[in-house]
């Protein structure tokens, strides 16, 4: 009996989701009523289309299997070598940091040579994967790190996005010179935010941070409008060695604008990664993870816990800041709307199905929600609609079965199972 | 100013505040026993709101109204408190419960999990556009107008308050006098000295999340004939609003819950009448923010919120 209880709460899930799912409403504008109609559409679809469908496209979901498959054995082996490294203690940091720099020659490799193909969708999925993985990074310092749960991660971004694109609109500031005044306005945001709100504890720290990212929301609605500022850009950009033969081998048609932010973003994703890694692994890093394991017993220990919060709420802040430049100039519009609740949860679900607190994890979140369905967009339409509702089941999958998330420590585990007093 | 406009804003935002201290009583009820954050809570209030809307359409449909004006909008409210309670049960179930004993951060990434989830659940089974509520039943409540010494007050707003009202009562009879009420009260005093002396822990957490459930349901659903319409995103805001009240009054304190209710029903259209309905949002979280700054334990709680 006990091994059908999950199947039998599935069952129960459907009987009590059947009012809402299997009941259409249609309106009847003279007598101001709905009328309710049955979507045998809905029965039929369950019951004969999902098995057609499967029967039919056989070979795209076991691509997908394999895919999946083939995803965690990457993982796995990379935990292996993770493994090996811990046995030699002695040699631990070298050989992480050689592991860690091989993989990115590797991946800026494959992206050098393969640039000259990439199509321009192509090219603009790698832009906004590197604009995910920037914030993701920037909120597992927050989140991961530190231990304190940030549910308004797209008000700093909006902050860092807006500074842009005002400053754009009223002086014509370009890309380029837009990051120092963004990051900024970002981190003395996240300092002034974080000021009052670090004497809280962790859950009424989320509710505030939360209401921050409204407020700063409505505050854009209500001081700077809610049209979208358009960011104009050059289609092209000039360049000095045009001439040279290999350049041009790597870009036949120029430097075009999206090449140009590809690498821009994959160079800010590296420096980041650099700068986080050497950050985690210093003096504040430890600190940080001291805060996150107990805050009381690092306070008793001589850590000046608010001022390290401090520093991490502006690091992140910056750092959102910075992602909030890059999606807006990638999107050419910023818009109040852009930056809701729906963001925020979006960053953060890509945070903890990588692996709160883990270097690659934030990485390897930001690549499986946002690359994933956009590249199954195609094949299945349907995963870009449904993929919040994904994200959701998702979120509370990982804690009840992974809380250390995909690529996430054996510390960061214990730590999030263990009994609270 | 007019003298008889803002009495009226003042009544609009009492009875507006009774549907907020109905959410707000789900939050602290929760905290009381479990002391976590149900951020889902929003989530079964839209649920609520819209299994009223498919009951009324079912009445229409199936019966053609035929049980009376009165008949149809209780029926529908007693059938969205069910579909919500069973929600706020399983919710507990499958997204809490098996986190109990985890880290502080567990089950409040997993209630935005379930929120997410809800929210989009909600809108890809019904619709994203705006649902309204059926006029043919609002509209006579709001046409009838009682006139009090030249303050017009609508039907609707009384019958709000007064629903408000009779069901905070209620669960004051509930918990203060039942024998269920008497092992909830235990269970948020010392969850181990209560299952020492035989109480059923588990169970009696499951029944506060169907409570509240309930309750918010009944909320939303009263919420939708106030303003007209709901949406799959309405919980958002009135759960963020909600859980200010409960904040305000002093989170795990029930009378505090209701009274915060109040309190913010009328912040908000005093705000949404002076400075424009824009600053409402912003207002309201303003007052969270300092509220739990300058008085974290709100304004009837006792307990001193732990702090580190």
């Amino acid at each position: 009996m006990k091994r059908f209880r999950p199947l039998l709460w599935l069952l129960w899930c459907l009987i009590i989701a059947a009012p809402l799912v299997f009941v259409g409403l249609e309106y009847e504008w003279g007598k101001g009523l709905w009328n309710a109609t049955l979507r045998t559409d809905r029965l039929r679809f369950l019951v004969s289309d999902i098995p057609a469908w499967v029967g039919g496209h056989w070979l795209d979901v076991i691509g997908v299997l394999v895919f999946l498959g083939a995803v965690v054995g990457f993982l796995k082996l990379w935990q292996l070598t993770a493994w090996v490294q811990w046995r030699g203690e002695v040699e631990t940091r070298t050989r992480g940091r050689v592991r860690q720099a091989g993989a990115m020659i590797v991946v800026i490799l494959i992206l050098t040579l393969s640039c000259r193909h990439l199509a321009d969708t192509q090219i603009e999925w790698g832009v906004m994967v590197c604009t995910y993985i920037l914030l993701a990074l920037g909120l597992n310092l927050i989140v991961g790190m530190t231990g304190l749960l940030v549910l308004g991660y797209a008000g700093f971004v909006a902050v860092g996005a807006y500074t842009f694109a005002v400053l754009h609109q009223q002086f014509g500031l370009s890309l380029w010179l837009a990051f120092l005044p963004a990051a900024l306005v970002g981190g003395l945001t996240g300092f002034l935010l974080g000021l009052p709100s670090l004497r809280l504890r962790g859950d009424y720290l989320a509710i505030v941070t939360l209401g921050f990212g409204e407020t700063v929301r409505f505050l854009i609605k209500n001081l700077v409008g809610e049209q979208s500022i358009i960011i104009s850009r050059p289609a092209r950009v000039p360049s000095l060695m045009s001439e040279n033969a290999a350049w041009r081998w790597l870009f036949p048609d120029g430097l075009t604008r999206l090449k140009t932010e590809l690498w821009v973003a994959v160079a800010l994703v590296v420096l980041s990664i650099w700068l986080i890694r050497n950050l985690t692994h210093s003096r504040i890093g430890r600190a940080w993870i001291a805060i996150r394991e107990d805050e009381t017993a690092a306070a008793a220990m001589g850590i000046p816990t608010v001022r390290l919060k401090l520093l991490a709420f502006t690091l992140s802040a910056i750092w959102a800041a910075v992602g909030g430049v890059f999606f807006v100039a990638h999107n050419t519009s910023a818009n109040p709307e852009m930056f809701g609740f729906g963001e925020s949860v979006l960053i953060l679900s890509m945070v903890v199905l990588g692996g709160m607190g883990s270097g690659p994890g934030p990485i390897v979140g930001a690549i499986v929600l946002y690359l994933l369905p956009e590249v199954l967009r195609e094949r299945f339409p349907v995963l870009i609609s449904y993929r919040p509702m994904i994200v959701g089941g998702l979120m509370v999958a990982m804690m009840i079965f992974r809380p250390q998330g995909l690529v996430g420590s054996l510390r960061r585990k214990i730590e999030l199972k263990e009994e609270q007093p | 100013m007019n003298g008889a406009v803002e009495l009226e804003t003042i009544i609009g935002g009492i009875s507006r505040g009774a549907i907020y201290a109905l959410i707000a009583l789900g939050y602290t009820m929760v905290y009381g026993i479990l002391g976590m954050i149900n951020f889902a809570h929003g989530e079964i209030y839209m649920v609520g709101s819209f299994a009223a809307i498919v009951t009324l359409a079912i009445l229409t449909t199936l019966t053609s109204a035929s049980f009376g004006l009165a008949g149809c909008l209780v029926l529908s409210m007693g059938a969205a408190m069910l579909v919500a309670a069973a929600f706020g049960f399983t919710n507990e179930r499958i997204a809490y419960r098996p986190l109990r004993r985890s880290h502080a951060l567990a089950p409040l990434i997993s209630a935005i999990g379930v929120s997410t989830f809800l929210q989009n659940f909600v809108m890809n089974a019904q619709t994203k556009d705006k649902v309204d509520f059926p006029r043919a039943f609002s509209d006579p409540l709001w046409e009838r107008k009682l006139e009090i010494v030249g303050v017009h007050v609508a039907l609707i707003q009384l019958i709000v308050l007064a629903m408000a009202v009779g069901l905070m009562v209620l669960l004051h009879l509930f918990i203060t006098r039942s024998r269920t009420g008497k092992a909830m009260r235990a269970c948020s005093q010392d969850k181990t000295m209560a299952a020492l002396v035989g109480i059923p822990v588990d169970r009696v957490i499951s029944l506060t999340f169907a409570v509240g459930s309930a309750l918010a349901a009944a909320a939303g659903m009263m919420f939708t004939m106030y303003n007209g319409q709901t949406r799959f995103d309405v919980g958002y805001t009135a759960g963020v609003t909600a859980f200010t009240a409960a904040v305000l009054g002093g989170i795990g304190n029930i009378p505090g819950a209701m009274l915060g209710g109040f309190v913010i029903g009328l912040v908000e259209d005093l705000t949404a009448y002076h400075l424009g309905a824009d600053w409402k949002y912003v207002a309201v979280f303003a007052l969270l923010i300092t509220v739990l700054i300058v008085r974290p334990r709100g304004l009837l709680g006792e307990r001193v919120a732990d702090k580190v």
